[in-house]
């Protein structure tokens, strides 16, 4: 489903390495958790997965199409969420996933019903033709996630997720994410939020200063640690890095 | 083009529609206003120019003429291009959001350029339509005059992008090569504006002799239209077409078989230009745009160097929020050529005015004063940083209110900061002026009360600002053009001319030996009074006034 072979990112003018020979197999049915510090090269590794910035060596493929060789192809496998708001915000929420559909070619009958299906789920209808500027954070997160999902992606990639969510809201969206990887779809998210991580995913990569540092299960990164939580599992590998 | 017309509208709409239940006015009505005060200029200078029009058509001259409209019109187009150009194509906020969706890069960069266009597009026919109907009125043209000069000039900010986009390399790589690109980039534009409005004035004097006398106009005119033939080849095709002249560059062929080569020049002119447009913008865009994303990464790692540098120096938190102030604006490079742009046109403007004015032996002792009480108010009115200082802080403004810092100290810290690089600019005009017309050194003490008018004014434009800031803006530009906020303050300030001029006026009837300095005393009382009234507001209602905005 998504495919990172030896991918590396620097900074033309830093020259600092944001991503460092990073590989992933992620496979169909998986929710991936990428964790890592801050600054660590998730969010420049999400970047270069949607095609948003190009790596400087190595190969990223989504659904077996190489995102260099056919951008359009591979974005279209991808339900982006980013960590910023939508920027949008003079749309109202249908216009919005309106565009998102017209983009992404959704068939105008099968974009009516899912639309209706994730509104009436994250119970946005109220608002729905309000413009976004008139939204809660969360809202705009909500709406951010409807225009993801119109196409009923392959890949849903998204970046930091919970901010900002109620905690209704954060459980509709991990149903959503178990959902859709139940179709055989796959879930690629980077957090902070380790609990998250340690209920929702299949597999969990850790990231610092641009290197996947550890791969696995939770178990698996449990079981590196004396006290058998993710959150040990976690500092532990981070700090060693560190040193 | 799959997805053009999405794309497209996705951008009008952020760009032009109105928040709902948002402040302010909407793009739509800021739009109209300026062109109407535009309109009305263009009017004005067409009504002043036409003679010289109407004369250069009875000698011949009328299709060099109307090249020389063409030309000025693209030169002008440049200028003002080259800041939507770069900050539309690379600045904008969407531009990683659209990266991640499947929709070509040309698409995208298509839709943009044609939101550029159509904007220059917009302005330029505002500026140019009410003068050709005043000249074709004034010298009787046929109608092909008003055909193709309406076309021609409706085609030219596309010769225009094509300049633009090649001045935009020079500009984004200059500024690659140090470690504050946006302040480079700036400082590159408000030189290169500068340089543009400063040659353009000289010629204009230069031209006139004394002030809007058409005889004076045509004569000054005259060799320069004679000599463009040639090196403005392209321009002088489109000029003969609308003038239905017999004469092409190559010679003269009657007025069918001139008009058709012309015509055909003109239109391979204009599509080479539509084709360098699209091919150099095109390339430069997907470069660009990655160039920008990736210099946010790049940008944050320096930010953090800097709070460390910063925390070392243990600065107080007036200067600290002047500072952020100061980088805020200067490191957007739309920022800075909106608001910083106009400031050394001010010392232009009192060079150019003094060497004019001084010459004119009727206004005697009253051309300093001439030249002083239109300097100080346009330094007044150009203040458009004092203007927008609210405005621009967009999303970012409502972290103003939670940071643990006295919002007194925020307004003070803006405040300070545009009253002070007026101040800098509107003295060096001052100290200009004085030298130029060859008045006494002691005259530099009229800068005092006009630095306090400048101080008194700033605080009337932030507080217009802070009535209604437009936060909600997508593109650097927005937040600072098409924005009414600037416009009040700056009628406002260019009335103030009239009244310090009257001042100078008072002088000569009461104090004849001392007008200049009555002059400026009456300066003094309006900046007095402009103190007295909107600093005590600006500080006591602008914490209130921050805090009801939500």
């Amino acid at each position: 489903m998504l495919k990172l072979t030896d991918v590396s990112k620097v900074y033309a003018k830093s020259g600092s390495k944001a991503v460092d020979g990073l590989s992933l197999d992620l496979k169909s049915g998986e929710i991936y958790g990428f964790l890592g510090p801050n600054g660590a090269g998730k969010t420049t590794t999400i970047k270069m997965i949607t095609g948003i910035i190009t790596p400087t060596q190595g190969k990223i493929e989504v659904c077996g199409v190489d995102i260099s060789r056919d951008p359009e192809e591979a974005k279209r496998n991808i339900g982006y969420v980013s960590d910023s708001h939508i920027v949008y915000d003079k749309l109202t929420g249908r216009e919005y996933v309106d565009f998102m559909a017209t983009v992404y070619g959704v068939d105008p009958a099968d974009k009516r019903k899912r639309e209706e299906a994730l509104v009436s789920r994250f119970r946005l209808a109220d608002a729905y033709d309000s413009q976004i500027s008139a939204y809660s954070h969360g809202m705009k997160q909500k709406i951010n996630v409807i225009g993801a999902l119109i196409h009923e992606p392959a890949l849903w990639i998204l970046d930091e997720p919970m901010t900002g969510l109620d905690p209704e809201s954060a459980h509709e969206l991990k149903t959503l994410m178990r959902e859709h990887c139940d179709k055989g779809n796959s879930v690629f998210f980077s957090t902070h939020v380790l609990e998250v991580a340690e209920k929702l995913c299949d597999r969990v990569g850790i990231i610092n200063k641009g290197r996947l540092i550890a791969e696995g299960t939770v178990e698996e990164i449990r079981g590196k640690t004396t006290d058998g939580s993710l959150e040990s599992g976690f500092l532990t590998l981070t700090e060693e890095e560190d040193r | 083009m799959k997805n053009f017309k999405a794309v497209f509208s996705v951008i009008l709409k952020s760009a032009f529609r109105r928040n709902k239940g948002g402040r302010g006015v909407s793009a739509i009505v800021a739009i109209v206003i300026l062109s109407l005060v535009f309109g009305a200029y263009s009017l004005m200078t067409a009504f002043l120019i036409a003679p010289a029009f109407s004369m250069a058509t009875d000698d011949g001259l009328g299709g060099n003429f109307s090249a020389f409209i063409v030309f000025i019109t693209t030169i002008a187009n440049v200028l003002f291009a080259l800041i939507p150009l770069v900050t539309t194509l690379y600045m904008s906020k969407d531009n990683e959001i659209l990266l991640a969706l499947p929709v070509k890069s040309s698409t995208v960069f298509l839709a943009r350029i044609l939101y550029v266009y159509l904007t220059q597009l917009f302005f330029t026919l505002v500026m140019v339509l009410p003068m050709i109907v005043v000249f074709g009125v004034w010298a009787k043209m046929s109608v092909a005059f008003y055909f193709f000069m309406t076309l021609w000039c409706a085609l030219a900010p596309f010769i225009a992008l094509v300049v633009a986009s090649v001045l935009a390399v020079p500009i984004m790589y200059l500024a690659s090569l140090f470690k504050n690109k946006g302040v480079i980039t700036s400082i590159a534009l408000i030189v290169l504006f500068t340089v543009f409005f400063g040659a353009y004035y000289a010629l204009f004097f230069n031209m006139n002799g004394s002030a809007f006398d058409p005889n004076n106009v045509y004569g000054a005119l005259k060799p320069v239209l004679e000599s463009i033939t040639y090196p403005l080849a392209p321009f002088v095709a489109m000029g003969r077409t609308a003038v239905l002249s017999p004469e092409t560059a190559f010679g003269t062929l009657g007025v069918v078989g001139a008009e058709a080569v012309n015509v055909a020049i003109s239109l391979a002119v204009c599509a080479v230009a539509i084709f360098a447009a699209l091919a150099i913008s095109g390339f430069l865009y997907r470069r660009g745009v990655a160039f920008m994303l990736e210099s946010a990464g790049v940008a944050k790692k320096n930010a953090k160097r800097e709070d460390r540098k910063t925390s070392a120096k243990k600065r107080s938190i007036l200067s600290v929020m002047m500072s952020r102030e100061i980088k805020t604006l200067l490191r957007n490079t739309a920022f800075a050529f909106n608001c910083l742009g106009t400031m050394p046109i001010l010392v232009v403007f009192a060079v150019v005015f003094s060497f004019s004015f001084s010459g004119d032996k009727s206004l005697g002792g009253f051309a300093f004063g001439t030249v002083y009480a239109m300097i100080t108010g346009m330094a007044v009115s150009f203040n458009v940083g004092a203007c927008t200082t609210f405005t621009r802080e967009g999303e970012q403004f409502f972290l103003l209110k939670s940071i643990p810092v006295d919002i007194r100290v925020v307004i003070r810290a803006k405040h300070i900061v545009y009253s002070l690089i007026t101040s800098i600019f509107y003295l060096i005009a001052e100290v200009a002026t004085v030298f130029i017309t060859r008045s006494s050194p002691l005259y530099v003490l009229g800068a005092l009360p006009g630095i306090a008018l400048i101080a008194g004014v700033s605080a009337m434009d932030m507080l217009f600002d802070l009535r209604k800031p437009k936060l909600d803006w997508i593109t650097p530009t927005e937040a600072v053009k098409n924005n009414t906020n600037t416009l009040i303050p700056m009628f406002i300030s260019l009335g103030l001319i009239v009244v310090l001029i009257g001042g100078f006026a008072l002088g000569i009837v009461l104090l004849p030996a001392y007008s200049t300095f009555v002059g400026f005393g009456f300066t003094l009382l309006v900046a007095i009074v402009s103190l007295a009234v909107f600093v005590p507001i600006l500080y006591n209602k602008g914490p209130a006034m921050i805090r009801a905005i939500e």
